[in-house]
């Protein structure tokens, strides 16, 4: 059985911290206590992965973003959580991006690089002219 | 983001508490950048129970600041989550890192020794 559930927030950095313990919170009822994945960890990957992402959507759109919305929607299975980030802003080029030389020790570039590091499928697309990031995890 | 500040044994040593975010690491990297006057310094992160690419670009941002001074940063008290976005992006490899604020500081009187 799967539930769904929409938030949908302005698109501006005071809601980063509720965006990302929001995501927080539904992993951990996902993970199974005792399962093989931790609960704790999944609950992290999602958090961090949130963080990330809303962080990226807030700060492409700029100052024009403030008064637009990101759409976030959450749909759980049963051992698995996949979240799909909407936003309004100009087309956002995922694949062009470079992985970051994380042995320079770079101050910023990690984001989607650690997104993809905790999540099992981060996937991207251009619909209805809002760019749509989908990220999920099994918990199993 | 809440940030203590107190000197021990000539060592500056930094308490931030929350979230070091995107929401919150401009702040940090102002405050950071804020003090001046010493070269040796300590960031408990104790009560830093979250961090992200944002945050941990200040952190990068905050020693690499030190040591272009001939000081340095390091670290104290990574909890668990903290710990992982390190080991992900391999910033433990960068940072001197420590399980107390105290070893942390004692590290610098022994580096003066050697």
């Amino acid at each position: 059985m799967t539930d769904a559930i929409t938030l949908t927030v302005p698109a501006k950095m005071t809601y980063l911290h509720l965006v990302s313990r929001f995501a927080a919170r539904i992993a951990r009822g996902i993970a199974p206590r005792g399962g093989p994945v931790d609960r704790s960890d999944f609950s992290h990957a999602f958090e961090l992965a949130l963080s990330e992402s809303f962080t990226n959507a807030v700060k492409h759109g700029g100052a024009s973003m403030t008064r637009r919305r990101i759409v976030i929607e959450f749909e759980t299975g049963e051992n698995s959580l996949h979240v799909t980030l909407k936003d309004p802003n100009p087309p956002f080029a995922i694949h062009d991006l470079t992985a970051p030389d994380i042995d320079a020790h770079p101050e910023s570039g990690y984001g989607i690089f650690l997104l993809k590091q905790v999540m099992d499928t981060v996937s991207f697309r251009r619909e209805n002219g809002c760019n749509e990031l989908t990220m999920a995890k099994k918990a199993v | 983001m809440q940030i203590e500040k107190h000197t021990r044994n000539d060592v500056c040593v930094i308490s931030p508490r929350g979230r070091l975010d995107a929401a919150t690491a401009p702040g940090f990297r102002d405050r950071m950048a804020a003090i001046t006057g010493t070269d040796r310094m300590v960031i408990d992160m104790e009560r830093v129970d979250f961090i992200d690419s944002s945050g941990l670009g200040a952190l990068v941002a905050a020693v690499r600041g030190r040591r272009q001074s001939a000081g340095d940063l390091k670290l104290a008290c990574l909890n668990r989550d903290v710990r992982r976005v390190f080991e992900l992006t391999r910033a433990f490899r960068l940072f001197d890192i420590f399980d107390s604020p105290d070893a942390a500081a004692k590290s610098f009187a022994r580096e003066e020794r050697t």
